[in-house]
């Protein structure tokens, strides 16, 4: 069995090769207007628009909408689990979305998030960062409520961050830190880091990054940190 | 089966299709290095799945069933070519790579080029051995089920498939020259 540190710098490499491939736009328009359906034919190529590809319309966000709204737990676009929903949004970015009081997988978000082409290292009780930051994260990473480098969001929700992977740059990967806080002011809330790191050179630290600020090497606008919910898993 | 008839059934497959499209991409360019066998293989793929829709459309994750034909596709066919023969057999005469080293070398990885290089040096087998667990984050049993093994030797493959990526990394000489396929 490799070790955990080979298991990492697989799946780290893995996400970063997986994120390098741009798919080109005619390779998915080709694949979505093939006419799958039995009896059709093998490999032929439909005659028009299939309702693939108008089902590809919808999502690629052309003035249609609904289609997926009802979607399940991993529907069209869409994962949610009881501790995040990501959803893959027509532009390539994709939007994250942390539920306040359940605990984080950090292996499922980062497989979640590699499937949309973001390469990242998740962390539980653990937080990486680079010095210096890797510039860019603002291109990156946009933040609702909008923000200004830290930000404290209300207990009624947690964050919810866009992420367009087509604008990080070469050889950085996202940076998720979350923490459960059991001391200190805001105990019993949890704690969400988000910064860019330089994959050849991190740190990672189990101690929480102090709220109102980030790691040394950041500046206000190369990251976010964020408090968020109230008494944490199992009421921690 | 023809199910085309049916409106619902039809425009599901038509919402699947475009669910797991870039994913089926994805996996078919990490198997293989190569976009355009990426976009064979996804459609060959979805093709086989439509075949067989009215059973997977009541799968728990038909999109995990489609990157099983997915892998499937590629491995069968590397059988057929005859290129590689029980490559999870213990014979390659790799040189034991310690997962420290490996780990290393994975580490010192700065274009990711080399690491895709590397990855396309190894037997097909073994690539689908890590795309599996280390991608698409299966377990070692839903690996093992995958690929028709045990689950012990999926982990030893692991173990083979990453001394033969440090050793292929360790050789990469001109990794950035490799021809590649940017467009479709």
């Amino acid at each position: 069995m490799p070790t955990e540190e080979l298991e990492h710098q697989l799946r780290s490499a893995f996400t970063r090769a997986a994120a390098d491939f741009q798919i080109p736009q005619q390779a998915r328009q080709r694949l979505l207007q093939r006419d799958y359906h039995p009896g059709s034919g093998h490999r032929r190529l439909a005659t028009g628009i299939t309702a693939a590809a108008a089902a590809a319309a919808v999502v690629l966000g052309l003035g249609l909408s609904g289609v997926f709204g009802a979607s399940p737990a991993r529907g069209t676009g869409t994962i949610r689990t009881a501790a995040f929903t990501l959803v893959s949004n027509p532009d390539g970015t994709a939007t994250l979305t942390l539920s306040p009081g359940e605990l984080l997988d950090p292996a499922a978000l980062q497989n979640d998030l590699a499937q949309y082409g973001i390469p990242a290292i998740v962390n539980v009780g653990s937080f990486c960062s680079s010095d210096p930051a890797p510039a860019g994260f603002s291109q990156v990473v946009s933040q609702y409520p909008a923000g200004e480098g830290s930000a404290q969001v209300g207990s009624g929700g947690g964050p919810t961050i866009t992420i367009d992977p087509s604008a990080m740059p070469a050889g950085t990967e996202l940076s998720l830190g979350y923490f459960q806080l059991t001391s200190g002011e805001y105990s019993g809330e949890q704690q969400a880091d988000f910064v860019l790191i330089d994959t050849s050179s991190y740190t990672c630290t189990s101690t929480p990054p102090d709220p109102n600020s980030l790691p040394d090497g950041y500046g206000p606008d190369d990251g976010i940190g964020v408090l968020y919910g109230g008494p944490g898993p199992a009421g921690s | 089966m023809d199910w085309v008839g049916n409106a619902t059934v039809k425009h599901e497959f038509d919402c699947f299709t475009v669910e797991v499209s870039d994913l089926l991409l994805r996996t078919g360019y990490l198997m293989t290095g190569d976009a355009k066998d990426a976009e064979d293989l996804a459609q060959e793929t979805l093709l086989r799945v439509a075949r067989r829709w009215k059973r997977v459309r009541s799968m728990d994750h038909p999109a995990a069933y489609a990157r099983r034909v997915l892998i499937n596709l590629v491995l069968h066919d590397a059988e057929r070519r005859s290129r590689q023969k029980a490559e999870l057999q213990p014979r390659d005469g790799a040189a034991e790579t310690c997962d420290e080293s490996a780990a290393r070398a994975l580490r010192e990885v700065e274009d990711i080029a080399e690491f895709r290089w590397a990855l396309a040096q190894l037997p097909a087998r073994q690539r689908a051995v890590l795309v599996l667990r280390y991608w698409a984050g299966l377990s070692v049993a839903e690996s093992a089920d995958i690929l028709g093994c045990s689950a012990g030797t999926v982990t030893s493959a692991a173990s083979r498939a990453a001394a033969r990526l440090t050793q292929a990394l360790a050789h990469s000489e001109s990794p950035a020259s490799e021809p590649t396929t940017r467009q479709a």
